[in-house]
């Protein structure tokens, strides 16, 4: 990557300015500012705190306050002008928190405002805030100890809206004798007033000049983390999953952008931005959500005060101040109250989460068949085929290449047979020729960005010079969710889906390959504003278009992404962009994914292989392995790159990816019951061990171990050549784990070494978990929607288990409309396995399907018969070297409660 | 057992002897069932042969018997699952879908196929055989010939000896002649000098200038002018076989384009050419004796040079055969009548070369030069690089043909392309066999 062409807090004003005395030399006294709460402008009504703020020095500038708790126990609070001035605007991001969220009106005075200070109480865990007046400090209690502690260092930096200033002369002098003296005075005195502009009036960056029309409009906060030593989200990053100090560094950056190439173990910005920070300790989970999609920074450090705490300083260059402090503790009401405020992901269809086959390019639909008939010829399930951009004609989207693609409906029908679909590239670019329907429609419509002049903004991506559509208005979008009406987007058909891609927005030699700040957008606002929103937007509209173009709108969407923001979860899946054939970026896959799950995203995934470059058979095959337990699992590779189809690598290497691909087949129903329960609470799918073990500090930095869903934990090999592992099994001596491929018992609270040859993955069924599975791998997985299950019990000491098993269509909206789902609680315990509703499921759903088979793992005794309430008696088979029963052909329904006794 | 399936239910007919009593075992592992639990949906075999015909087990085989088409041994997992494999629909019986039982049609479109093939093959293996006489005789001329090349070396080389010889007593000679020469002159100049001021003329190192040299003759017919430039760095063969060595092989490898060799023999020639005129020049001037001296000594020279080159000449052709005879040119050596040519494919946009066991080409950009068989691919690696990608390089898959043909060029990766190319060569006379084992086992 040019890192040169990228901003760093160095290179932008706003970033400086806010840093400006928060360096370790610099005394605080001279360039902080302090804010305080005017006690008499204080009020409580209904549920919501207001007050006014003022910068000490400054009473002219008001800010206006609001505090309040919302459901599920958290605290927010916003900072704006009181009065703005006349013609101006601050943007608040829209159309991120669910509509559905709720202020907490029970919110009361702990101590009403006396002292410098007042507390409130709010919220069922009865968790305390304190605020002090001056300097104005909100302290939140979790607890009963202070957890989050907002503007503890006075950080706080909001620079209000002004009118451009104007030079001043002072008026000519009598001429006496220095008249050009005098000239001179005054052009030094421009100058000096033009200088005085640069970075806050206008500012440059290479030879991008941004006008600035609004001025310095940012803002800036701490936060204290008090008592934790790790903090972890704000994603996208290619770094660790817990957040490293960046004082004296570059801090995080989020600022949607296409990164050519990046590079691992940066703070520099990536495709998608989330701007909320956890952080974790034995004792709470928290977070801040800091609700703004303008450019962001963030400085980390270890505070230097009192118990391990981390000092977190936020900048953004507009927008108001919103913020949101979640108080956990655990981690799972961390998840929950996230969930309440941005949503869970979207239930993904069946087919998404299983294996996609992608490249840079299929080149004609013979080029499909043949791949497709590899497939099936290796063995090798997968479910849907990918076409870049060069399926299009000229890369105008929604158009096909006819010369190579002359037949789409037949290819889309081909696939259809087997129960595979089709993904085409749609990107927000939209080629500058009037012969392009989407362009002449558009551009008559009005529907472009506007540039600083109120033309429509011009970039240059894929397709030469091309507009941008401006995804941020209603209006827009709806006209392009339209455009995917099938009478529309000639050649697609029911099972076709959408890639969305430059997104962030990509524009070639735009300033960062991206949109000028001083473009304009739907209501004024500039881009500057809603930068981070724009992929977000885009994404939405393809999303909703896809569900518009079936008449019932029951078809559930899926599109990926590559740019984000909070919420995009509802939306569909993302993906880490264009990373590379290297070992070390196949070993951040997993931090990176991580980060993002604890963030909300979590259908999210890495390109299988690496984008760029060329992997070598091991590489390949350890990726698969790796990918084979991540939520998207898609294999991808830059036009440049040589095939790399799991079949060409030779033997052994095609049986491993085989077994991997099959694996993550196998797990299906487990990968599809953890987003379902995702879809519910918020939980990610892949958990780093933390989140399972939240009292184990020595699992807190642990990056290279996943669990998916609390029952499998996963530590893949991402080295080359390395031919044993350390895995970690957590939870202490009293919990079990089973090697799910030996079937071998380790006990918990130990490091094992493990074996890794080729064609080995390390994954441990925790003891205590029921894994729903099916062993029937097919072509692809609708194929597999009748199969019977298996049911994968790991006991734990006190010889017990429990799991869910959730079902329904795989594919509509009918799980969500007419509640025809099926979510089940599997319990095993006093030799009983019992299958019956989850308690409050509303799921009724009619589907004949049983379980095959159900396996015991660590059972002490062979039981003497088995027999289902409907007392039949079921044959079985007993290992006592590795305890492990088999229940032969239980059959029994998954419609209807049942169990099965061990006598 | 929901399906009710009979236990030889997908059972090919050469495995059904083991699927007939009261216990089956598992045809590859350990284990005996009884025969009820074969095909009962319930995998109890770990090699999945208990299974045939329900898709319990993910590694079981099932028949289709596909009469009047070729039977097919497909994997259980294809079982029911929507998706018809079989022409006789057999592997869809759970009535999911509706497949048509198509077999007779692709029995009578392979029959047709085979038939076609079974001619293409014959008559290809008529002409293979011809290829293969044709390889003996082109064998046997080359190897008489790298012979009678070996044998034409030895003379050469004692030639070459003789002629050596010769020129270098001949140097001798003129050497002490030179020397006498000298002396004499430096005798006469002593003369001079002790009569008259010593002239400018006849410093040692002095820019040779042609204005001085006429000066000198019109001067003195006394005063012998040196060439000592010629002398020092006479037009030797070894300078000679430098300049034509060097453009022999910009000749021979037009794509190594190498600028210092280029440089180099631009250099020579111009030297060349300067001092030819020189040497031209003065040779007006030489007395009588120094000019034939050195005209037998240039004689003798370029005698050596030719007798040097047709030396090379004749290794390079050793080499060649040499080289040639270590291909791998299949069973009785098939593929030799196809080195030395070049076969063509037209596209859209490029035409398309590849000449067995040499190079290939699209337009003037090389696809590579011949690396290695890879079973009946035939692989060319190294071609011109690729921006933002590998060298080119191609493979060309060899198949049964009547008439040698190049088809089908694709680029399946960026800058790596596949081409398909028939010839005789590539007929197998086994295939031929087994097409016909088919064609009379009516399918």
């Amino acid at each position: 990557v040019d890192q040169n062409q990228f901003r760093t807090c160095e290179d932008s004003h706003f970033c400086k300015r806010n840093m400006k005395g928060r360096t370790e030399q610099s005394s605080a006294s001279d360039t902080t500012k302090i804010y305080k709460l005017l006690e008499n402008t204080i009020q409580l009504v209904d549920g919501v705190i207001t007050a006014d703020i003022i910068e000490d020095g400054v009473p002219q500038d008001v800010l206006a306050l609001e505090l309040m708790a919302y459901q599920d126990n958290m605290l927010r609070f916003r900072i704006k002008e009181k009065n703005l001035l006349q013609g101006k605007k601050r943007y608040q991001v829209q159309d991120v928190l669910l509509p559905t969220i709720q202020i907490d009106r029970s919110i009361q005075w702990k101590s009403k405002p006396q002292n410098n200070q007042f507390t409130i109480e709010f919220g069922s865990n009865h968790n305390l805030a304190t605020v002090n007046m001056n300097p104005f400090r909100v302290d939140v209690l979790v607890n009963g100890k202070v957890a989050v502690s907002a503007n503890n260092r006075g950080y706080m930096h909001f620079e209000q809206m002004k009118e451009k200033p104007t030079l001043q002369l002072a008026p000519p002098k009598p001429p006496v004798e220095g008249e050009e003296q005098n000239n001179n005075e005054q052009n030094e005195e421009e100058k000096k007033f033009r200088e005085s502009l640069e970075g806050l009036w206008e500012e440059k960056f290479h030879s991008h000049h941004d006008s600035k029309p609004n001025g310095p409009t940012s803002i800036g906060m701490d936060f204290k983390f008090v008592g934790s030593q790790f903090v972890y989200g704000i994603p996208e990053h290619a770094s660790t999953m817990a957040l490293k100090n960046t004082k004296g560094e570059h801090p995080y950056r989020l600022y949607n952008l296409d990164v050519f190439e990046y590079e691992l173990d940066k703070t520099m910005a990536l495709y998608g931005a989330v701007p909320l920070m956890l952080s974790h300790d034995t004792e709470k989970t928290v977070g801040v959500f800091w609700l703004n999609a303008a450019e962001t920074y963030i400085d980390i450090e270890d505070s230097k005060t009192e118990q391990p705490s981390k000092d977190t300083h936020w900048i953004s260059e507009s927008g108001i101040m919103d913020v949101f402090i979640l108080t956990g503790p655990s981690p799972k009401e961390f998840f929950v109250q996230y969930a309440t405020l941005t949503g869970t992901t979207a239930l993904p269809q069946m087919f998404s989460i299983a294996y996609h086959q992608s490249r840079w390019n299929y080149k004609s639909e013979e080029d499909v068949r043949q791949v497709d008939q590899a497939f099936d010829d290796n063995s090798i399930p997968y479910d849907v085929i990918w076409l870049d951009i060069e399926h299009t004609d000229g890369k105008r989207y929604f158009t096909w290449d006819r010369s190579n693609f002359p037949t789409p409906e037949n290819m889309l029908a081909e696939l259809d047979k087997k129960s595979r679909k089709l993904v085409t590239i749609v990107d927000p670019h939209i080629k500058k020729d009037s012969n392009y329907y989407i362009y002449s429609e558009a551009s008559e419509k009005g529907y472009y960005v506007k540039n600083k002049d109120r033309n429509d903004f011009e970039g240059w991506c894929w397709p030469g010079t091309s507009s941008y559509l401006d995804f941020t208005n209603p209006v827009i979008r709806d006209w392009w969710s339209s455009q995917f009406a099938y009478d529309k987007y000639k050649g697609s058909a029911k099972n076709l889906y959408i890639w969305n891609d430059m997104n962030e927005p990509s524009v070639f030699g735009g300033p960062e390959v991206s949109m000028h700040k001083d473009n304009i957008h739907y209501g004024d606002y500039e881009h500057r504003d809603v930068h981070n929103l724009y992929g977000y937007y885009y994404h939405m509209a393809t999303a909703q278009g896809l569900i518009q173009r079936n008449p019932d709108h029951n078809d559930r969407p899926f599109v990926l992404s590559r740019a984000f923001f909070a919420g995009t979860q509802r939306i569909g899946a993302i993906w880490t962009g264009d990373n590379a054939a290297k070992w070390d970026h196949l070993a951040i896959s997993n931090p990176m994914l991580l980060s993002l799950g604890l963030a909300g995203i979590t259908f999210s995934g890495a390109d299988v292989g690496g984008f760029f470059g060329n992997p070598d058979a091991e590489l390949v095959a350890r990726w698969y392995q790796a990918a084979a337990f991540q939520p998207f699992f898609r294999g991808h590779a830059h036009l440049d790159a040589r095939r790399r189809e799991p079949w060409l690598f030779g033997e052994p290497y095609t049986t491993v990816i085989r077994q991997a691909i099959q694996a993550r087949y196998s797990y299906l129903p487990l990968w599809y019951t953890a987003f379902y329960q995702n879809n519910q609470t918020g939980m990610p799918v892949l958990r780093p061990l933390w989140v399972e073990f939240p009292q184990e500090s020595a699992l807190f930095a642990v990056e290279d171990h996943v669990m998916v869903a609390d029952s499998l934990l996963v530590k893949p090999v991402v080295q080359q050549g390395q031919t044993s592992t350390n895995v970690i099994l957590p939870g202490g001596e009293s919990q079990l784990w089973f090697e799910v491929d030996t079937l071998k018992k380790f006990q918990g609270g130990q490091t094992v070494e493990i074996s890794t040859p080729l064609e080995k993955i390390p994954v441990f069924q925790r003891g205590g978990t029921i894994v729903p599975k099916k062993e029937r791998v097919r072509r692809s997985s609708s194929q597999m929607r009748e199969d019977p299950y298996t049911l994968v019990i790991a006991l734990d000491k006190n010889q017990k288990a429990s799991g869910q098993l959730y079902i329904d269509d795989e594919h509509s909206f009918n799980h969500h409309r007419s509640n025809e789902y099926l979510y089940k609680q599997l319990t095993f315990e006093n030799g009983k396995l019992t299958y019956k509703d989850v308690p409050q499921s509303k799921g009724k759903y009619n589907f004949e399907n049983t379980v095959e088979k159900v396996v015991i793992l660590g059972l002490e005794n062979k039981p003497s018969k088995i027999e289902t309430s409907n007392k039949d008696t079921l044959s079985f088979e007993y290992d006592q070297s590795t305890q492990k029963l088999t229940i032969r052909k239980p059959l029994v329904s998954v419609n209807s409660d049942w169990t099965i006794s061990l006598n | 057992n929901k399906y009710e399936l009979s236990p030889t239910f997908g059972v090919s007919p050469e495995l059904l002897e083991y699927y007939q009593g009261k216990t089956f075992s598992c045809l590859r592992s350990n284990k005996q069932i009884p025969i009820e639990q074969v095909n009962d949906d319930y995998c109890d075999c770990p090699d999945g042969t208990d299974e045939p015909g329900t898709s319990a087990c993910n590694n079981g085989v099932f028949y289709c018997a596909n009469k009047g088409y070729k039977p097919s041994n497909l994997h259980t997992s294809l079982l029911n699952d929507g998706f018809c494999d079989c022409c006789d629909g057999s592997d869809e019986y759970l009535g999911k879908v509706t497949c048509p039982n198509n077999c007779q049609d692709l029995g009578s479109e392979l029959r047709k196929k085979r038939e076609q093939e079974i001619e293409t093959y014959t008559a290809g293996l008529k002409k293979k055989s011809e290829m293969e006489e044709e390889s003996k005789s082109i064998w046997a001329s080359k190897q008489e010939e790298l012979e009678r090349l070996k044998k034409e070396i030895d003379p050469l080389n004692s030639d070459l000896k003789e002629l050596q010889t010769k020129k270098d007593n001949k140097q001798k000679e003129k050497d002490a002649e030179r020397q006498a020469l000298k002396e004499k002159r430096q005798q006469e100049l002593k003369e001079l000098e002790e009569q008259q001021e010593p002239k400018p003329l006849d410093g040692e190192g002095q820019e040779i200038n042609t204005d001085e040299l006429k000066e000198s003759k019109e001067g003195s017919e006394d005063v012998q002018p040196e060439v000592p430039t010629v002398e020092e760095k006479p037009l030797t063969s070894e300078n000679l076989e430098t300049i034509s060595r060097g453009k022999d092989q910009n000749d021979d490898h037009n794509d190594d384009n190498n600028d210092e060799k280029h440089g180099d023999s631009f250099l020579y020639m111009l030297v060349q050419n300067h001092f030819s005129t020189l040497w031209n020049f003065f040779k007006q001037y030489l007395p009588k004796s120094v000019y034939s001296d050195l005209n037998d000594l240039e004689s003798l020279e370029s005698e050596i040079s030719s007798k040097k080159d047709t030396l090379r000449e004749k290794e390079n052709a050793i080499s060649d055969i040499e080289k040639l005879f270590t291909y791998d040119f299949g069973k009785n050596n098939v593929y030799l009548p196809l080195h030395g040519k070049c076969f063509e494919v037209k596209t859209k946009e490029y035409s398309y070369s590849f000449c067995p066991y040499d190079k290939a080409q699209q337009g003037h950009t090389s696809l590579g030069k011949f690396e290695k068989w890879e079973g009946s691919v035939m692989e060319f690696a190294n071609g011109q690089q690729c921006w933002g990608g590998p060298k080119r390089s191609l493979k060309v898959s060899f198949e049964c043909g009547v008439d040698n043909e190049a088809y089908d060029v694709q680029e399946p990766s960026k800058c790596e392309y596949s081409m398909k190319f028939k010839t005789a060569a590539a007929c197998d006379s086994e295939h031929l066999k087994i097409l016909s084992l088919d064609k009379d086992h009516q399918l």
